[in-house]
């Protein structure tokens, strides 16, 4: 327990030239995020909230600054943080069942048998056990980002980083999903990054909300939520503290626009 | 599949047209045979075991030539597929050598392998190599940025990547490229056959023609026409296996 953040990121910055002409995406990004913690990250489009995500998985180079995950430097997607990202569609491979979906990342690490336990285990905490022999095309978009979270979930991972997970889903979907996320959070203990533009959902979901502002990205204010656990679709969202926070990161939100 | 009477009949009819034709003397050409000649010519080319012979020699020159095409065509459009280097090295010479009938290699591989199985080996690689590089090369160069991203997050490693992500994300044009493969090697090998190795079909269809048997000539004109028909009824029966999870 030598340090108490997973991720730590220190004025991180990414420059990138499109067509020739420089532009600055992130600005002077410091974060500390708590193990264990459900940190969200929201922000109007265009604030590099993705780009954040990829820079703390690994999957982008920040041209500034630094990142640590677990105190090692972030310099390609660390052992133990797994992206989760909005498309499932792309990110699922059609041509595979959903358990050897599931599979994946195991194969070549673990043999069959523990293979298949930990695509069981992974399966049964998203609740698509019964679903281990269809393939991705047969299930609505709903399920097919659970096999995701469940592709994610079957690495034991420390950290998961989750981009728009939700974004493309129905509303119904989408909160039996974030109920689901929740689970697994309480379950596990994972640390969960996630990056969301429904204001709601942050509040619903997170210890910790960061607002971005921009562009170029940079943090404008990061607010805690005490909203006790476990939440409750019906309840969490009646609460005055609920509505509080939800006004608090509206008006951030706004605010940053405004800089 | 089903059976299709209208299109039968239609064959059918063309048919008994040609033998009347032929014998009520509306046609008179000299050397066009009616239907039931070339019939009794192929029976007799049956029994005497020459149109097996010929067929067989044909159809293992093709797999063979195919094979070697596919195999090659694969791991060329994989590596210029994966590696923008590759690609930037290779590219220009591939656009030069690409648009040039391989028919023209003839000659060349005549000189080298003199009038033999290799020099029909030779045309026909040349010939069908292209088809399977091309789309191989393209199928993943359009495999989507979204699961490159997938492959770095789950850590796989490259060799995985390639084997469990690129290729079958890429099989439905690599399959397609087979199958143009596969009917490319069957015209080079008929006319590899008819001007640089005396064996097989072609050369069959060329010696009858010099012997002035019309009838066996169509015998095995036809066979070619069979041969075409069932090997691409064989590569889709089998791309539909292979792909058959495929939504």
């Amino acid at each position: 327990m030598a340090d108490p953040e997973i991720f730590r990121a220190e004025g991180v910055g990414l420059d990138l030239s499109l067509q020739g002409q420089p532009r600055r995406i992130l600005e002077d990004i410091n974060l500390d995020i708590k193990r264990g913690e459900f940190f969200t990250i929201v922000g109007a489009s265009g604030t590099g909230k993705t780009t954040l995500l990829r820079i703390l998985g690994g999957l982008q180079k920040a041209t500034s600054g630094r990142v640590a995950f677990r105190g090692q430097e972030v310099v390609e997607p660390p052992e133990g943080a797994v992206v989760v990202f909005q498309d499932y569609s792309h990110a699922l491979l059609q041509w595979r069942s959903v358990a050897r979906n599931v599979a994946l990342g195991l194969e070549g690490r673990l043999d069959a048998a523990a293979q298949g336990e930990r695509v069981r285990a992974a399966l049964r905490m998203v609740g698509l056990e019964n679903k281990a022999g269809d393939y991705p095309w047969q299930l609505s978009g709903g399920m097919q980002q659970r096999v995701q979270i469940a592709r994610a979930l079957a690495l034991g991972p420390k950290a998961m980083l989750m981009d728009e997970p939700f974004g493309a889903l129905d509303a119904m979907t989408k909160a039996s999903l974030q109920d689901e996320v929740l689970r697994v959070h309480a379950e596990t203990g994972t640390t969960f990054v996630f990056i969301t533009h429904d204001i709601e959902e942050a509040v619903y979901l997170g210890d910790r909300i960061a607002v971005l502002g921009g562009p170029p990205g940079r943090i404008h204010t990061v607010i805690d939520v005490t909203l006790p656990r476990p939440r409750n679709q019906i309840e969490t969202r009646q609460m005055p503290e609920f509505l509080r926070r939800r006004l608090a990161v509206y008006d951030a939100i706004r605010a940053a626009g405004r800089q | 599949m089903r059976f299709n009477l209208a299109g039968t009949l239609t064959i059918v009819v063309m048919l008994v047209l040609w033998e009347i034709a032929v014998r009520g003397g509306l046609v008179t050409f000299e050397y066009l045979p009616a239907p039931s000649a070339i019939l009794v010519a192929s029976w007799t080319l049956l029994r005497s075991g020459e149109l097996a012979a010929q067929t067989l020699h044909t159809i293992g020159a093709v797999i063979l030539g195919w094979v070697i095409a596919s195999a090659l065509g694969l791991a060329l459009g994989l590596a210029l597929g994966y590696s923008r280097t590759a690609r930037s090295w290779v590219e220009a010479s591939l656009e030069l050598l690409r648009p040039l009938p391989g028919i023209a290699f003839l000659p060349v591989a005549l000189l080298i392998f003199n009038f033999s199985l290799e020099t029909e080996l030779a045309v026909m690689v040349y010939a069908s190599v292209w088809p399977v590089l091309i789309n191989t090369m393209g199928g993943i160069m359009n495999v989507a940025t979204r699961l490159h991203d997938v492959a770095r997050t789950l850590r796989l490693t490259p060799m995985r990547t390639v084997t469990r992500l690129l290729i079958p994300a890429a099989a439905p044009s690599i399959i397609v490229g087979c199958r143009l493969g596969l009917g490319t090697a069957l015209v080079m090998a008929i006319i590899a056959e008819m001007l640089g190795n005396p064996h097989g079909l072609g050369y069959a269809v060329v010696s009858e023609l010099q012997a002035m048997q019309p009838e066996r000539m169509f015998v095995y004109v036809l066979v070619i026409g069979f041969l075409a028909l069932a090997l691409n009824a064989a590569l889709v029966a089998a791309s539909r296996l292979m792909l058959r999870n495929r939504g």
